[in-house]
């Protein structure tokens, strides 16, 4: 034909003769494709030849019968999804098995069908904007198959039925659910979506708001959770195995919801295994589980977070303010520091060390140490029992570990002032008794504060061991000076030469020092003096301690260990036997309660009383006698008598300790405001408030009450006036 | 009769120079005249203290209906008050005046000179005196129209809450709530000299 075309081109005829053929060769040529179509459906496509049916496809289009083709392709396959349909609705076996095989039928003769017509599928039908073939027979399955009443829903009931008896533990054909929900993806997601994944998604809610119903009744937290964690991993699994990937942010959401987020106040709060039992017990794996399932849903963390927090607060608050507790400070504090190493612990391992939880801990801690306004003083106490026990074989490392972890409390603390002063006495003392575990380690804990606080807060401190160095020094140099040469046999001293303001305030009680004790005291000041002029020396007998030689009755000789005070007591015996209270008293003038304890230590502790006491008592009181006690024995060369002293802070000291942190404290408020109003020029009383706390925080926080007060002095002393106009400004005079 | 005329035209005078004194608004010389002023005013004073009769006397005399001159003459009385060169005043010299001027300008007035009689140990300072004034036309007696961020001084601070407390037990006790506390202010009244 076309040979004829191309001989003749303008010759009316040939156009003719094919108009002419045009009916019978479309009905035949149609006819030939329907039944290899008919043939394809059937399974016996082997005796088609494709070449033959493509020729015939492609001349169809050629010939403008593409319409009729197309139409024809759109009746035949439809009337086999017809047949189809019907063969899958009274399937006898597994109706899943049955719709699988039909479909991987249809999508195999789709493919060769559209093999067939491929030319079709190029030019007719982009051209007339027509469904591509293939596509052509998805959508086709999808109307007369998937959406058929009869088919669909018992299709979705078996999708679902096969899922619950997978949820109920059974073992279900993996595969076909896969191939099923492959075909429904594969007609389209919205099809997918629409017919299955709605329905599975509600009929899941409703599954696991059933389950957890029933667990929570009867499960703990823990195993609640669990079983939980576990449905849910089974669900990404079950996605993964045979559902679309998108249903997995889905199907998780719902199970966290019906699971997790409806019941976790239950969870949290339940009684014997909700969170608080958990910390309590340091179930670490628990509280990570949940801490993970939790972290699904919304403010599912912030629930555990403030549960804990409150919990701490609560735990904490009972601590601190246990009358039980305040009796032994190192303990006291040894709790809080396990407290806050086991929580931690708990945060690090089971919450992923999520920085929430470690500022809500924060807080908790930052809350309950201040409650107790003894915390600065048990913390400093708790610093001085390290620095001092060192010497019991614990490393430099070991010490400074433990003082690395009470910085975190000291950190937590509001009065960081309140703890200098009670750092200081408490330095003072180890220092002139000279009982610090290593220099290294003082130096260490100070370094660590400057590094907290700054130079300021630490300047006081580190003259303190100045003085001792330099103390040393001064002594070499007395022993080394003419005034200290011939002192082979008198008593040696040493001297610690402590400077005025960096040490804590005493109140100076001079006693009377024995008269060999004087001539030497005399010789040092004058080598003293001498060197340094225009220098005024106090003795602070109240913080010495001597070593005394003394033979008692068998002849047995013993070295003592005693304060300043048991010495000048003991030293009285060297002249008489017997003294009474008053005697000693008066010879001494020692401060009446000093006294008492001195001698308390001296007469009243076995193996240590060099004294003895008429009448013999527990108690000293002022009509007692006290003779030499030449029977007294000890296995020890070295007798060491303690003073008994009172280490934590009685009532009234603690009062006058609060007065002078309080009375230090108005000048730095002063000076803050001033800091700030020098800055500002004019400013708000607020705003003032804010500045100034937040200049002091490090150190103290200011109560605003206070700050009032000091702005009100500043008013009167002319720093600063109110605002002529606004009474709330407060303006800088300079 | 000529004393006293004496007396209450030198009170004037010193009124007026004050006025001037403060209207100069030369704050290095207002300070050096006014301690100038204040020490005539000490010197005249030595023989017997009149302070506070002059200022009864001065009040009829002045239009203190004006706010601002009124302001200037509660300013005055804070100053003619000052004693020996002090810059506050004792507190029951202050609630002499106080009772004097602000009489019937200030609801709460027996109130407060009850409470700084019984709770005030140390001087009123001027900023403590001036401000009284601006809480005195602000607050209502229920106490409403007090702002506790206003930067009012620690004395009316606590005169605040001192009044919330004993309206509280007011509140408790009910019906005797009303004679208590007005029984408690009246007694306050007694014991001033005066």
């Amino acid at each position: 034909m076309s040979g004829q075309s191309k001989k003749k081109p303008f010759k009316i005829e040939a156009y003719k003769h094919r108009v002419e053929v045009d009916p019978k060769y479309a009905d035949r040529t149609w006819a030939v494709i329907e039944h290899a179509i008919n043939e394809i459906y059937n399974h016996n496509a082997s005796g088609l030849s494709f070449e033959e049916l493509y020729r015939n496809a492609y001349n169809m289009v050629l010939y403008k019968f593409g319409e009729r083709q197309y139409n024809g392709l759109v009746s035949t396959v439809t009337r086999h999804l017809r047949d189809m349909g019907k063969a899958i609705e009274s399937a006898q076996g597994s109706f899943l098995d049955e719709l699988n095989r039909k479909w991987s039928d249809h999508t195999k003769s789709m493919q060769m069908i559209r093999d067939v017509l491929m030319y079709m599928d190029r030019t007719y039908i982009p051209t007339n904007h027509k469904t591509p073939v293939y596509e052509l027979g998805l959508n086709l399955w999808r109307d007369h198959i998937i959406h058929s009443a009869k088919i669909q829903t018992r299709l979705v009931d078996m999708l679902l039925e096969q899922i619950h008896r997978e949820r109920m533990g059974e073992v279900i054909n993996r595969g076909l659910m896969r191939s099923v929900t492959k075909m429904l993806t594969e007609l389209g997601s919205s099809v997918y979506q629409e017919v299955f994944e709605k329905s599975f998604l509600d009929v899941s809610a409703s599954f696991y708001s059933g389950e957890s119903q029933q667990y929570i009744e009867v499960y703990n937290c823990s195993n609640y959770l669990r079983m939980a964690e576990k449905r849910i991993n089974e669900e990404v699994e079950r996605v993964s195995h045979y559902l679309d990937s998108k249903t997995e942010p889905k199907i998780t959401a719902v199970v966290e919801k019906e699971l997790v987020e409806t019941h976790m106040h239950r969870l949290v709060h339940m009684e014997n295994s909700g969170l608080i039992p958990m910390l309590v017990g340091n179930m670490y794996e628990d509280l990570n589980c949940m801490y993970n399932l939790f972290k699904r849903v919304p403010s599912g963390l912030n629930l555990i977070k403030d549960v804990m927090a409150s919990h701490l607060k609560e735990t904490g608050k009972q601590l601190v303010t246990d009358p039980d507790r305040l009796k032994d400070p190192v303990d006291f504090i040894q709790r809080l520091l396990d407290m806050r190493e086991k929580y931690n612990e708990i945060i690090t391992k089971s919450f992923h060390n999520d920085k929430a939880f470690q500022n809500a801990l924060n807080a908790s801690f930052e809350y309950f140490i201040n409650i107790n306004n003894r915390s600065p003083e048990f913390i400093s106490l708790f610093v001085d029992d390290a620095l001092r026990k060192g010497v019991k074989g614990a490393s430099d490392d070991d010490v400074d570990q433990v003082l690395d972890r009470v910085l975190v409390l000291f950190r937590y603390l509001q009065e960081k002032d309140v703890f200098e002063k009670y750092y200081k006495q408490h330095l003072a003392k180890r220092l002139l008794s000279a009982k610090s575990v290593s220099e290294e380690a003082e130096r260490g804990m100070i370094l660590k504060l400057k590094t907290e606080c700054g130079y300021q807060f630490t300047s006081k401190l580190e003259g303190m061991f100045n003085d001792i160095k330099t103390s040393q020094d001064t002594m070499l140099g007395f022993y080394n000076s003419p005034y200290g040469n011939d002192m082979a046999d008198m008593p040696a001293i040493t001297v610690q030469i402590l400077t005025t303001g960096s040490w804590p305030t005493q109140n100076i009680n001079t006693c009377i020092l024995p008269a060999e004790i004087v001539i030497v005291c005399e010789k040092f000041k004058a080598y003293y003096l001498g060197t340094h002029n225009g220098r005024r020396l106090t003795w602070q007998t109240n913080m010495g301690h001597a070593d005394l030689k003394a033979t008692f009755g068998k002849g047995q000789k013993h070295e003592l260990n005693v304060s300043t005070y048991q010495m000048c007591v003991l030293m009285l015996f060297n002249s008489a036997d017997r003294l009474t209270y008053r005697e000693i008293e008066q010879a001494t003038d020692i401060p009446g309660p000093d006294l008492k304890r001195c001698l308390q230590s001296l007469a009243c502790v076995r193996g240590k009383n060099v004294l003895r006491k008429e009448p013999m008592s527990r108690d000293i009181s002022e009509d007692d006698a006290f003779l030499f006690n030449d029977k007294f024995t000890s296995k020890l060369v070295k007798v060491k008598i303690g003073t008994v002293v009172a280490q934590k802070e009685t009532e009234p000291e603690k009062m006058e300790t609060r007065q002078r942190v309080e009375e230090d404290r108005k000048p730095q408020i002063e000076a803050a405001i001033v800091r700030v109003m020098k800055s500002r020029r004019v400013l708000d009383h607020n705003s003032i408030v804010t500045e100034v706390t937040n200049q002091l925080q490090a150190r103290f926080l200011p109560n605003p009450v206070v700050i009032k007060k000091r702005i009100e002095s500043l008013i009167e002393r002319e720093f600063l006036e109110r605002d002529k106009a606004d009474r709330r400004l407060y303006r800088y005079m300079a | 009769m000529e004393c006293l005329r004496s007396n209450c035209s030198d009170i004037f005078d010193v009124f007026y120079k004050y006025c001037d004194i403060i209207s100069e608004r030369n704050p290095s010389n207002m300070k050096e005249s006014l301690s100038l002023l204040l020490r005539s005013i000490d010197e005249r004073r030595r023989a017997r203290d009149t302070t506070l009769g002059d200022i009864v006397r001065l009040m009829p005399c002045l239009n203190l209906s004006d706010d601002s001159q009124f302001n200037c003459f509660y300013d005055f009385v804070f100053f003619i008050c000052r004693e020996n060169g002090q810059k506050s005043i004792a507190v029951h010299r202050a609630l002499s005046a106080w009772k004097i001027v602000l009489h019937g300008r200030f609801r709460l007035l027996d109130q407060w000179c009850d409470f700084v009689q019984k709770h005030q140990k140390h001087n009123i300072s001027e900023d403590t005196w001036q401000q009284l004034l601006a809480f005195s036309r602000c607050v209502r007696e229920d106490l409403g129209g007090y702002d506790p961020k206003g930067a009012w001084p620690v004395l009316i601070d606590d005169f605040v809450e001192h009044m919330h407390r004993t309206i509280e037990i007011a509140g408790c006790s009910e019906n005797k709530s009303m004679c208590c506390s007005i029984s408690n202010t009246f007694s306050g009244l007694n014991l001033l000299p005066g």
